[in-house]
């Protein structure tokens, strides 16, 4: 997906070169990035198709493959593309067609920044439900044991876990109920704090890797320890979860380690 | 860019020279597309000029060569870029140029309308390239 949220990668596609220097900064001065320009249909579908941009920008009027013709190519192909069309008529047979064939919006012209604006505002909150969605998806009916010495800790981390769709299969106090807990339950994934009694959670870890078991790891600790990481990282850890942490951190730190399991 | 242009563009004066081409609603536009930065509108009524100063002859050119759907298509992409960029009446004029072509009006009958066009467009053309030095100093 895109570097950040917001910015999002844009192929603009309209025969008019005034037009689509007008458009390039505009998006540009909202923080997206123009990654392609066409100016025709069948040289915007074969650009598309290279770049695989967050958004298509879509001249409705052109003279060689409208731009309304490539629409359900480009929704077919790629269903994480979407497509705005830009287009001088605001008759509604026209819209209704572009939405008909997948279109994600609708702006006239003569254009303006504002329009341009809010069409893009509504794309950048779909994507981030898209990308909440499938982080939700991930996580639902995954199973873990979370292991921390601080009780409100554990209770903590495992209410915004349930949260997230995530069975607690069972709390640990020390490593070595950590070790035993992971062996006889075989979680999908686990949270580790790092420092506590008997085993730490490097320790617990190493163990569970002698032991051939490469159930996802993350570890929770207060403290950015470099040399604490360093191993941790050597050891095949999936996720570090900083202390104080929120519930968006932590769902996104397990989910990136489902993803990446 | 170096100190002496930032001082040049410092004393550029913008509204002046922008109000100078006949029918541009400026202000209007600078401030709905580039929230009234006009350097950089300035670039593009120059970028404007460069690219469409030209049109009316070449929908000359493509009726005489049979092709009135080039014709037609010129007109439109003129219209969409002049009334984006605050041309206002130049957008008046293609505009209803555009839907008499697409209405099926004879050639002859569109002939003194492409050159009421040629007209409007004309002194547009004359105001920014005699601004043009001034403004990409």
């Amino acid at each position: 997906m895109n570097q950040s949220a917001k910015s999002l990668r844009v192929v603009v596609v309209d025969d008019n070169a005034v037009i689509r220097a007008l458009i390039r900064t505009i998006l540009h001065n909202m923080g997206h990035q123009v990654v392609g320009e066409a100016s025709n249909g069948e040289g915007a579908l074969s650009m598309i198709r290279h770049v695989r941009p967050d958004v298509v920008t879509l001249d409705h009027n052109m003279p060689q493959g409208q731009g309304i013709d490539i629409l359900p190519t480009i929704v077919e192909e790629l269903p994480n593309t979407h497509v705005l069309i830009i287009s001088a008529s605001d008759d509604r047979p026209t819209m209704k067609l572009a939405f008909d064939r997948g279109a994600i919006g609708y702006v006239t012209k003569p254009l303006t920044a504002e329009s341009v604006f809010q069409a893009f505002e509504q794309i950048v909150l779909l994507k981030k439900k898209a990308a909440q969605d499938h982080q939700n998806d991930l996580l639902h009916g995954k199973s873990c044991v979370i292991a921390d010495d601080n009780r409100s800790m554990r209770l903590l981390l495992s209410k915004i876990l349930e949260e997230g769709g995530v069975t607690v299969l069972a709390q640990a106090a020390d490593g070595t109920q950590a070790l035993e807990a992971v062996q006889s339950k075989q979680p999908d994934f686990v949270c580790l704090d790092i420092d506590m009694p008997e085993l730490n959670g490097l320790e617990v870890l190493e163990r569970l890797r002698q032991a051939n078991n490469k159930v996802p790891v993350l570890f929770v600790t207060a403290r950015a320890d470099q040399q604490a990481i360093g191993k941790a990282v050597a050891l095949g850890v999936s996720a570090l979860l900083i202390k104080p942490f929120s519930q968006d951190k932590v769902l996104a730190s397990v989910a990136k380690a489902l993803h990446l399991k | 860019m170096d100190a002496r242009d930032v001082a040049n563009k410092a004393t550029i004066d913008y509204p002046g020279l922008l109000a100078s081409v006949p029918g541009l609603d400026w202000e209007r536009a600078s401030r709905d597309l580039l929230g009234g930065d006009l350097e950089n509108y300035a670039s593009f009524v120059l970028l404007f000029e460069s690219t469409h100063g030209q049109d009316a002859e070449k929908m000359m050119a493509a009726f005489a060569g049979g092709d009135a759907q080039a014709a037609t298509h010129l007109c439109h992409t003129l219209k969409g870029a002049a009334g984006t960029l605050g041309f206002s009446d130049l957008y008046a004029v293609a505009k209803h140029l555009e839907q008499d072509m697409r209405a099926g009006v004879v050639q002859t009958d569109l002939q003194p309308r492409i050159e009421a066009l040629s007209g409007v467009l004309q002194d547009i053309r004359q105001a920014i390239e005699h601004v043009r030095p001034l403004l990409a100093a």
